[in-house]
């Protein structure tokens, strides 16, 4: 550093030294091991947190609401949201209560045979949010106009205040070498695991549950327009039990949702992440902010309503904010990683939260449970009909690559001395080509018998060595074939093994093999 | 001279490079590969009589080779035996495995 180091409650210049580089590693070590929070989430320390970063927004002390997921958070969101847009907003709800008397009337299903756990969940956390509501005053304003405004103002007061404050008290060296130490650190172990992960995942279980409870809202409609009318009422009650109880939670909660407040609660939830914050999931900011306050020194006058954000995070998940409420999600239960902090588990969920709802990915993408759970359900059309290449990829690898390119159909491109070439096209991604080549000293275990590696890899390939092993005294040997996976561009079988050996084709001429 | 045990590729070469480091042997063995699922072993064995080892090991960079002082076999539980004339080779090597396989990605080892 040839700059010179400055050190005041308003000012932090001259870059970091290495004394306080050590104590930002271990800020940013804090705040890693609370974005990766596992332990149940505490009231009595969030419920005051969020007051106060209401307090500090200068917003009316909201309804603090915990919810077991952030899967049950989207839809009891949803439908808090407009329960609230409705009572404010008496045009609306008489398309609502429309709704929802449509609903309850085509829908023979009475979802309280089966209360399961995100059900049920979801409904408390509507109910907490909205009760007592009857009387509260009528606001013009729309429902996401305002949970935006209370977004805004929270995030005005406390982050962004403290982000510029911040920056301006330091000079660029300082600034740089500190959001290095900790936000780049805390950000670069954290984000794949906690807040990508969620964020998309969350999204992309509250698009398929809404797919999901639209269409089976239009299927009881119909059942109940036709066949259901017609069919004894125990029948119907039956059908409609079981129906709830296979539901995945994501389905169970997204019924409660519609349940509750009709289109308008999935039309809500749909949009759950616009008011969204979150929490201890965005550990980047406070690790960064903490080492500028405690190892820096800064005392700079933001801080103080800053500290409301902080506790926020630290005691907190994901979390909405809302004029009226604030719903907070608990901590996931457990969550795996691989080397590279992406979320990973090879036999089980990445991500689980109490109330049951898992996530799964196979180093950081996120891939159907079935994938992880049952592989050996995996068929090739389900392979096939997979729009997501990365997804593709991994159901192809716990499928078998050579399984699939025997099993899909692939093209023999080239057969030789060396073995068989093979291709199968795989939609918008580049295509498996495999050399399958054959061992030759047969084996105990092989699983070809004579005839059918013959058929495979040529007769004379296999006579000859067929007739040592029968001089040796193995009347019926068997042979174990082989795949290996080679750059789509190779031609040849002979190529092929030869690159897997890293020479060319012209250099790969073995005098013996076994 | 080539000869391929498994995925173990011996091509014959002039000389070690200069600066080359020995492997130390394995138990009395000289080992180029080992199965990381079954446990097998591509190696070569010492002399029953003398205890001494016909091969020597040696590495240089991300290179290996086999230089045979006497006759010897290589070995292994599931490929037949590869008889081994005096002299040096190179021995396949690609991260901590003999042979490699493409991915989309990245290149990886095989590990058999």
């Amino acid at each position: 550093m040839n700059t010179k180091i400055i050190r005041t409650p308003t000012r932090a210049e001259g870059g970091i030294t290495a004394e306080e580089k050590m104590k930002m590693d271990a800020i940013s070590k804090e705040w890693i091991d609370i974005a990766m929070r596992t332990d149940p989430i505490e009231s009595d320390k969030i419920v005051p947190a969020i007051e106060a970063l209401y307090a500090a927004a200068d917003l009316k002390k909201p309804r603090v609401i915990i919810v077991p997921s952030p899967m049950v958070m989207a839809f009891a969101y949803g439908a808090a949201a407009w329960i609230w847009h409705c009572r404010k907003n008496p045009d609306a709800a008489t398309d609502a209560a429309t709704y929802a008397a449509t609903d309850a009337a085509t829908d023979a299903a009475t979802y309280d045979a089966t209360f399961a756990a995100t059900d049920a969940a979801t409904r408390d956390a509507t109910r907490d949010a909205t009760r007592a509501a009857t009387r509260a005053a009528t606001d013009d304003a729309t429902d996401d106009a305002t949970a935006d405004a209370t977004f805004d103002a929270t995030y005005a007061a406390t982050y962004a205040a403290t982000d510029d404050a911040t920056y301006a008290a330091t000079d660029a060296a300082t600034y740089a070498a500190t959001r290095a130490a900790t936000y780049a650190a805390t950000r670069a172990a954290t984000d794949a695991a906690t807040d990508a992960a969620t964020y998309a995942a969350t999204d992309a279980a509250t698009r398929a549950a809404t797919y999901a409870a639209t269409r089976a809202a239009t299927d009881a409609a119909t059942r109940a327009a036709t066949y259901a009318a017609t069919r004894a009422a125990t029948d119907a009650a039956t059908d409609a039990a079981t129906r709830v109880a296979h539901g995945s939670p994501e389905k169970i909660a997204a019924k409660a949702c519609k349940d509750m407040a009709g289109d308008g609660g999935l039309m809500c939830a749909k949009l759950w992440w616009k008011p969204s914050q979150g929490g201890n999931m965005w550990a980047p900011f406070p690790s960064y902010i903490a080492a500028m306050r405690d190892v820096l020194g800064l005392q700079l006058p933001e801080f103080v309503k800053y500290q409301t954000w902080e506790d926020s995070a630290r005691h907190g998940s994901f979390r909405i904010v809302h004029e009226e409420f604030c719903m907070v999600s608990d901590f996931p239960k457990q969550i795996h990683k691989d080397s590279e902090n992406r979320p990973h588990n090879d036999i089980g969920p990445s991500h689980e939260w109490r109330d049951g709802w898992k996530l799964y990915h196979i180093h950081g993408v996120r891939v159907p449970g079935l994938v992880v759970k049952n592989p050996e359900q995996i068929t090739v059309q389900m392979i096939d009909e997979e729009t997501n290449s990365e997804v593709r990829r991994i159901m192809i690898e716990r499928y078998g690559q050579s399984r699939y390119l025997l099993d899909a159909g692939a093209i023999v491109l080239n057969r030789d001395d060396y073995g068989v070439l093979l291709r199968r096209d795989v939609p918008e991604d580049e295509p498996i080509v495999m050399v399958r080549v054959l061992n030759s000293t047969p084996e105990p275990d092989g699983s070809l018998t004579t005839e059918e590696a013959a058929e495979i890899f040529g007769a004379d390939k296999v006579s000859s060595q067929a007739t040592l092993m029968r001089a040796l005294g193995y009347e019926s040997p068997r042979w174990k074939d082989y795949f290996l996976r080679v750059p789509p561009e190779m031609k040849t079988a002979h190529e092929a093994v030869a690159w897997t050996f890293g020479v060319s084709a012209d250099e790969y001429h073995p005098d013996f093999q076994s | 001279m080539q000869m391929r045990q498994g995925d173990v590729f011996l091509k014959s070469v002039a000389r070690i490079p200069a600066g080359a480091v020995e492997v130390k042997p394995d138990n009395g063995e000289v080992v180029l590969a080992y199965g990381e699922v079954t446990g097998h072993k591509h190696r070569i064995c010492h002399f029953m009589d003398t205890g001494a080892l016909p091969a020597r090991l040696f590495e240089a960079g991300d290179m290996r080779f086999l230089d045979v002082q006497e006759p010897t076999n290589l070995v292994h539980e599931e490929h037949a035996t590869v008889a081994l004339q005096p002299g040096v080779y190179k021995v396949s090597k690609f991260g901590i495995g003999t042979q490699r396989e493409y991915s989309p990605e990245a290149i990886r080892s095989v590990a058999d």
